[in-house]
């Protein structure tokens, strides 16, 4: 059974069933509306650039199980597989990459948005957190007061 | 609009941080408070007091929280200790610290299921205070002398899965005889005294046992021995997985290698005679299962082409630690199937000035290993020979692209000619790398150093 998707911009998408339903939320829409197929699904927050990418990350994945995904902090110890393919998805620009974890995050497709995670994680590395601040554009809201105490409690917790 | 970058977003963050090392948790947690949000916890979850570290009892008692696991070294203040309570405990590591006076504190954490204790001597009231500990699973106890009130002990075992004994004396017999440990899965020994005849009945009697690692000495002679005898006799037919860190003959490791039905972990440390042939022809019908192999050779200056037959044959394989082996015999050999390996410990022969051709052949092997994260030319702490591993671009360094996941290097400590290239390949391709085990000259260690690239001594 095919489905048909509508981006923010207006683009049609026609994919397999299975292959959207990696999308939470399409998934959910798709119980909802059972009989209602004759509208695109909108997808008001992800523009076609993006949905296009999305769609062909969820092709590669169709048959992967799916995760369960527990807030346990335990399961850093096993962070996801990261194939071949996977590995050739994620050489786009950073801005590319954070537009696609914002897609993964609004369609709630949790490998691609794990990915996306990872690739972040990646890029943080040994960097300071002015560094961090400047490279996603993040305000630093701490008061003085809170930056010291965080500082000092540093002390304790410091590798 | 500014909230919508990604990584403004709380639950966004929450699983960068799941992927962020350990190292950087901080720097992170400094970003903003959003970030301070999502990576507060895993600083929190697991904390260990370090020795010289100042006591913080107010930041410590206001994110108490978040602990899962503490760590308490050995030379902490034991009052400093009394005043913490962490509810949500999990793990309690007072292996370096012996504790007295602590039964009221360790009531307070009955959420415990995992300890490590030092303590020499115990009572009655010990025994009493860990059955409190109502989840308990897995313990390990560190130079304990004196068991008395063993049946304390014994009751104790009944719902342990794991238990290890370290530097310890073997448990008195008590009520054993009429005791059984069906939870036991994981047993470790390291004893002053070996009671074989004790340890052994215990044993008998964790039906369910699946792995089994022991350190021996003066003591345990013959023990491996009978330990084979009852692995033929199928004592165990869950035991997958085995660490023999004593003298062993051939003929007991070819009688446990046969009375097991399945085998994942396969240590062996120290040899009597040859670990051969016949070892390896019993072996391989396991290859498709094995996850941890640590072989070695009776005369350690001889080279084995085993680990080229082990590499290429065991899918599933985590760590290998395998006697030296001829680059030659790599380089013409089938390619590695081992793309989970992690950890492999094992030295590259080159006959003399062969290494510019074969190095590359070698690392064409290598790249293979893309999860590799320790990787150590020399399995024992002898010198190495010869130049056993070349690091330069010349021959061939850029073939290892592939090994993101590098975490520890140890080559030896062998010279290595590396320049600024070198240096900056590695900074570029290797992500990970936190200690490096070669000598360079002194510009391109500090260049390491401020990278956060420690040497590994």
């Amino acid at each position: 059974m095919k489905v048909t998707l509508e981006s923010s911009d207006g683009q049609v998408f026609t994919v397999d069933k299975e292959v959207a339903e990696l999308s939470v939320i399409i998934k959910e829409m798709l119980v909802i509306e059972q009989a209602n197929q004759d509208h695109p699904i909108p997808l008001l927050n992800v523009g076609a650039v993006e949905l296009a990418k999305v769609i062909e990350y969820c092709e590669h994945h169709r048959n992967d199980p799916t995760i369960d995904d527990d807030e346990d902090y335990d399961s850093r110890k096993k962070p996801i597989e990261m194939d071949d393919w996977d590995k050739q998805f994620t050489i786009v620009n950073k801005e590319m990459m954070f537009e696609l974890i914002l897609a993964a995050n609004s369609m709630q497709v949790k490998p691609l948005l794990h990915l996306g995670c990872r690739y972040a994680a990646d890029i943080v590395k040994r960097m300071s957190p002015t560094e961090i601040r400047d490279l996603f554009q993040i305000d630093d809201d701490f008061t003085p007061e809170e930056q010291d105490k965080i500082e000092w409690e540093k002390q304790w917790t410091k590798l | 609009m500014q909230s919508t970058h990604p990584l403004g977003i709380p639950e966004i963050v929450s699983y960068v941080a799941s992927y962020v090392r350990k190292r950087d948790l901080t720097a992170c947690a400094l970003v903003s408070k959003t970030w301070y949000q999502a990576f507060n916890p895993l600083i929190w979850h697991d904390i260990s007091w370090k020795y010289g570290r100042p006591f913080l009892p107010e930041a410590i008692q206001r994110h108490s929280q978040l602990v899962r696991a503490f760590k308490v070294p050995f030379g902490v203040e034991t009052k400093a200790l009394h005043s913490l309570r962490f509810p949500k405990l999990v793990s309690l590591d007072a292996e370096h610290y012996e504790l007295k006076d602590m039964n009221e504190w360790m009531m307070d954490h009955c959420s415990v299921t995992r300890l490590k204790l030092r303590v020499y001597e115990v009572d009655h009231e010990f025994w009493n205070s860990l059955l409190g500990f109502r989840h308990l699973k897995d313990l390990t106890l560190r130079d304990l002398r004196s068991w008395d009130d063993v049946d304390g002990f014994w009751q104790l075992c009944t719902h342990l899965e794991r238990l290890e004994i370290i530097k310890s004396y073997t448990p008195h017999q008590g009520n054993l005889l009429s005791m059984r440990f069906p939870s036991i899965k994981e047993l470790i020994f390291n004893l002053t005294d070996w009671n074989n005849v004790r340890i052994l009945e215990f044993m008998q009697r964790c039906s369910n046992l699946t792995s089994f690692k022991y350190v021996g000495g003066e003591e345990s002679a013959g023990f491996a021995s009978s330990f084979s005898d009852l692995v033929t006799a199928r004592t165990w037919s869950q035991l997958h997985s085995v660490s023999i860190w004593d003298d062993i003959a051939e003929d007991a490791i070819l009688r446990i290698i046969e009375g097991m039905q399945r085998i994942n972990v396969f240590e062996i440390y120290f040899l009597l005679d040859s670990f051969g042939f016949n070892a390896m022809e019993l072996l391989r019908p396991h290859f498709s299962n094995i996850r941890v192999l640590h072989l070695r050779c009776f005369n350690e200056s001889e080279t084995s082409p085993m680990a080229q037959e082990i590499l290429s044959s065991c899918p599933l394989l985590e760590q290998l630690t395998a006697p030296p082996i001829e680059a030659s015999v790599i380089a013409k050999g089938k390619p590695w199937v081992c793309t989970r390996l992690q950890e492999l410990k094992l030295m590259f022969v080159y006959a003399d000035s062969t290494l510019p051709c074969l190095q590359p052949l070698v690392f064409d092997q290598l790249a293979r290993l893309v999860r590799l994260e320790t990787w150590c030319t020399n399995y024992s702490n002898q010198k190495p020979p010869h130049q056993v591993v070349d690091l330069t671009l010349k021959n061939g360094l850029s073939k290892l692209s592939t090994l993101r996941s590098l975490r520890f290097i140890r080559l030896g400590n062998t010279y290595q000619k590396m320049g600024q290239q070198e240096i900056d390949w590695i900074l570029q391709h290797w992500i990970n790398l936190e200690n490096i085990g070669v000598s360079v000259n002194a510009a391109l260690t500090k260049r390491l150093k401020e990278h956060g690239i420690r040497k590994w001594t």
